[in-house]
């Protein structure tokens, strides 16, 4: 008889816990599945601030890079014109 | 590999896993739900700054014992990306952090504080770069201070193991299909070539400054 009744109290509780296991991942899918619209503006800003930092990297250095090209052609033209064997002697 | 197909091709591949994102791997994962899509470009950003600051490293102990300028330049230009590497991982992370964990911040995470330290650090190392001016002195320091801030490499990726995990776990998503482990690494893989791309660009900025500075020398030393 107290083991019908331990069998018994047993089966209850393990059905209790399986729905409540059940409620409380139902709960949680529904609380995530509701918090998951938020995400997408997070992934929007995530992804914008990553690639906007790595354009402006990319643009600025490409600028500065262009510049400095072109102030150097012109140094050393205008260096190798006044002083067509200073160059080489430094260089050397 | 010309410079501009190198920039190309990273560009390229940083845009394909944007793609991947989008169209590949699964919306949402089973732990965290649709906020791990933020991990595709957090993860290749925190590698890849990892890996320049460990070659700005190395390369400042070359600098030590070849006393080579170019060597220097190199090391410059890989702690300038680096920084911007790490910039995308903090913001990122930060972002990330606030969808999933509901804070921006936490003073009190090792993970979170150890990057945050070593991209200060870093950014010292740029405000020493400047505040010097004669060239092999400047040269010398920054290759030191270079070594020194290398010790924040493993200081970030032992962090946790160390100091305990708070927020930021090892690993934060569970990774289990394919399709999110080959985007995972094809952004690691894309953004290594788009950020040695950037190395090279920077290079080139710090090369033509230093042909620059020779020339002007030039000048000064045939006017005497």
């Amino acid at each position: 008889m107290i083991l019908n009744f331990w069998n018994a109290w047993l089966l209850q509780m393990s059905t209790a816990l399986a729905q409540s296991e059940e409620a409380a991942g139902m709960t949680k899918m529904q609380a995530a599945t509701e918090h998951q619209a938020n995400f997408q503006p997070y992934i929007f800003l995530a992804y914008g601030l990553a690639c906007l930092l790595l354009l402006i990297f990319s643009i600025w250095t490409f600028l500065e890079t262009k510049k400095l090209e072109r102030k150097l052609e012109y140094l050393k033209e205008r260096f190798l014109r006044a002083h067509p064997d200073a160059l080489d002697d430094r260089d050397g | 590999m010309p410079l501009w197909l190198h920039l190309l091709l990273g560009w390229v591949m940083a845009i394909a896993t944007l793609g991947m994102v989008g169209f590949y791997v699964p919306s949402a994962d089973a732990i965290i739900g649709e906020s791990y899509l933020i991990f595709f470009y957090h993860f290749p950003s925190a590698v890849n700054c990892l890996n320049l600051f460990l070659f700005a490293g190395i390369a400042s102990l070359i600098y030590l014992v070849w006393r080579s300028p170019r060597v220097d330049l190199w090391a410059a230009s890989a702690v300038e990306v680096g920084i911007l590497a790490c910039t995308v991982t903090l913001a990122t992370g930060s972002v990330w952090a606030k969808a999933a964990w509901g804070i921006w911040w936490n003073v009190t995470d090792p993970r979170l504080m150890s990057v945050a330290v070593m991209w200060l650090v870093y950014v010292a190392y740029l405000a020493l770069r400047n505040t010097i001016n004669e060239p092999v002195k400047r040269a010398r320091f920054c290759a030191v201070f270079g070594i020194l801030a290398v010790l924040n490499v493993p200081l970030v990726l032992f962090s946790i193991r160390v100091l305990g995990q708070v927020n930021h776990p090892k690993m934060e998503v569970s990774m289990g299909e394919m399709s999110m482990v080959l985007t995972r690494w094809f952004g690691a893989a894309g953004f290594l070539v788009l950020y040695t791309a950037f190395w090279r660009l920077r290079y080139r900025v710090h090369a033509c400054k230093y042909e620059g500075l020779r020339l002007e020398e030039g000048f000064s030393r045939v006017e005497i």
